[in-house]
């Protein structure tokens, strides 16, 4: 019985990614937001850095090289974002991806945008993280554990 | 009627012929400003065309002596000899470098002031660079510096906008630098060959000068103050004409020694469409920091 309200509690936490396919914990420092419409996930720290999910449908199917010249060309060509690098990611759950980085001057001050992609079978998950360039620099490891922290139902 | 006196009729029928000279020889020369005269070519593509016919009714032996390659002196004054008109300076053929090089091979400015043909072609080299928006001040400081580096200069700049030009000897450098500072995202080059104008200035600009010092000449002779002031009026639009054309020769003598790069900080305009493929997926969209940071 007593196992049973333990589930039963459990399971009732509001585990971050509830409802959606894929879970992850908000990282130390920063609050997550409430009825995002763009977003399935986000949370941002008291100065304005902010890590948000989005869980797309994977359709029309395509490969994870495709996924990621489309997310660059769109940054680059329409958006003007300096792509700064590209590396492979791996999160602890053996879930593999791609991680954009990009640069971008906003109202005059270098910022940073990272986009990172998994992608399943049945979802493309995009993992955005941004802030002022001095921000993202400081806070690389908060962002790098919630990435290792992502996984996908 | 009473005849005019020798002497006076002879002044007037030098001064006649002299302007006779004076626009055959113009309009000889002046084979870009007429019509179906040959413009300035762009990209280098194209090699440079023959002398244009001009259109001008040029006498039938005065023709040929705008073909030639030697300047014949106008006849002694006083002479009753039949005038010819100073024919063109000696023209030597100028290749055209490969376009496909795009440029490698850079004019060595000849001086064009002494009416001599310039030894290679003339070419005004222009480029256009696209980056990422990012780090903007940092890489326009340092494409200021570069210029200066290079014995370049700065022509403008803006917050997000910078044109410099430097010797043409080292445009294909400068933008390959230029390149490394951030993302490019686009490039533009544009050569212009203005061999032919600046040929053609030359020569009217000598014609000019040959005329400008015979009606001086004529000046000093003149015995009435009515002849004076008809050459004084002829002098002063010769001389206002050969003002124009320095001023353009000494433009085109600059901008083929000195090329110009104007490097922006923008994405690249919405004309180009070739680089702007928008897939139908709408979330791709909604990307960027515009939208995460919108809290």
């Amino acid at each position: 019985m007593k196992r049973l309200v333990s589930a039963l509690l459990l399971s009732a936490l509001p585990l971050a990614g509830c409802g959606h396919h894929f879970e992850t914990a908000t990282p130390q420092g920063f609050v997550e937001l409430e009825d995002q419409e763009a977003y399935d996930y986000r949370a941002t720290t008291a100065d304005g850095l902010v890590v948000a999910v989005r869980e797309i449908e994977h359709e029309p199917k395509g490969e994870m090289a495709f996924w990621t010249r489309a997310v660059e060309n769109r940054m680059r060509q329409r958006g003007g974002y300096a792509l700064l690098g590209t590396r492979d990611v791996k999160t602890k759950s053996g879930l593999d991806g791609k991680q954009l980085r990009f640069g971008h001057d906003e109202s005059g001050k270098p910022h940073l945008y990272y986009v990172t992609i998994f992608v399943t079978e049945s979802y493309l998950f995009l993992i955005e993280a941004g802030g002022t360039k001095e921000l993202m620099e400081k806070g690389g490891a908060g962002l790098d554990q919630f990435i290792e922290s992502f996984r996908v139902n | 009627m009473k005849d005019l006196p020798l002497g006076t009729s002879l002044w007037w029928r030098a001064l006649s012929l002299c302007l006779l000279a004076f626009f055959a020889a113009g309009c000889g020369a002046t084979a870009s400003s007429m019509p179906g005269a040959v413009a300035p070519k762009t990209a280098s593509a194209e090699a440079p065309a023959e002398p244009a016919a001009t259109g001008v009714n040029f006498r039938n032996d005065d023709a040929d002596l705008y073909r030639e390659a030697e300047e014949r002196p106008l006849p002694a004054r006083g002479g009753m000899a039949q005038a010819t008109p100073p024919a063109p300076m000696k023209k030597e053929a100028s290749g055209v470098p490969d376009a496909a090089t795009e440029g490698k091979e850079r004019a060595s400015v000849a001086t064009g002031s002494d009416g001599k043909s310039v030894a290679g072609p003339m070419l005004i080299y222009k480029a256009q660079l696209y980056m990422a928006v990012f780090e903007t001040k940092k890489a326009i400081d340092a494409v200021e510096k570069l210029a200066k580096d290079n014995g370049g200069y700065l022509v403008s700049r803006e917050d997000n906008r910078i044109t410099v030009r430097v010797p043409s000897g080292k445009f294909d450098g400068a933008i390959d630098e230029i390149a490394k500072m951030g993302d490019l995202l686009h490039r533009n080059v544009n050569v212009q060959d203005v061999t032919a104008e600046y040929t053609d200035l030359a020569i009217r600009m000598r014609n000019l000068e040959i005329m400008r010092e015979r009606l001086e000449e004529l000046l000093k002779k003149a015995a009435k103050v009515e002849e004076a002031l008809a050459v004084e009026r002829e002098l002063e639009r010769v001389a206002g004409e050969l003002e124009r054309i320095k001023g353009r020769l000494k433009l085109l003598r600059e901008l083929v020694t000195y090329s110009t790069i104007t490097v922006e900080f923008q994405p690249r305009p919405v004309d180009h469409v070739d680089s702007k493929v928008r897939l139908p997926f709408p979330w791709l969209d909604s990307l960027g920091l515009g939208e995460l940071l919108r809290l």
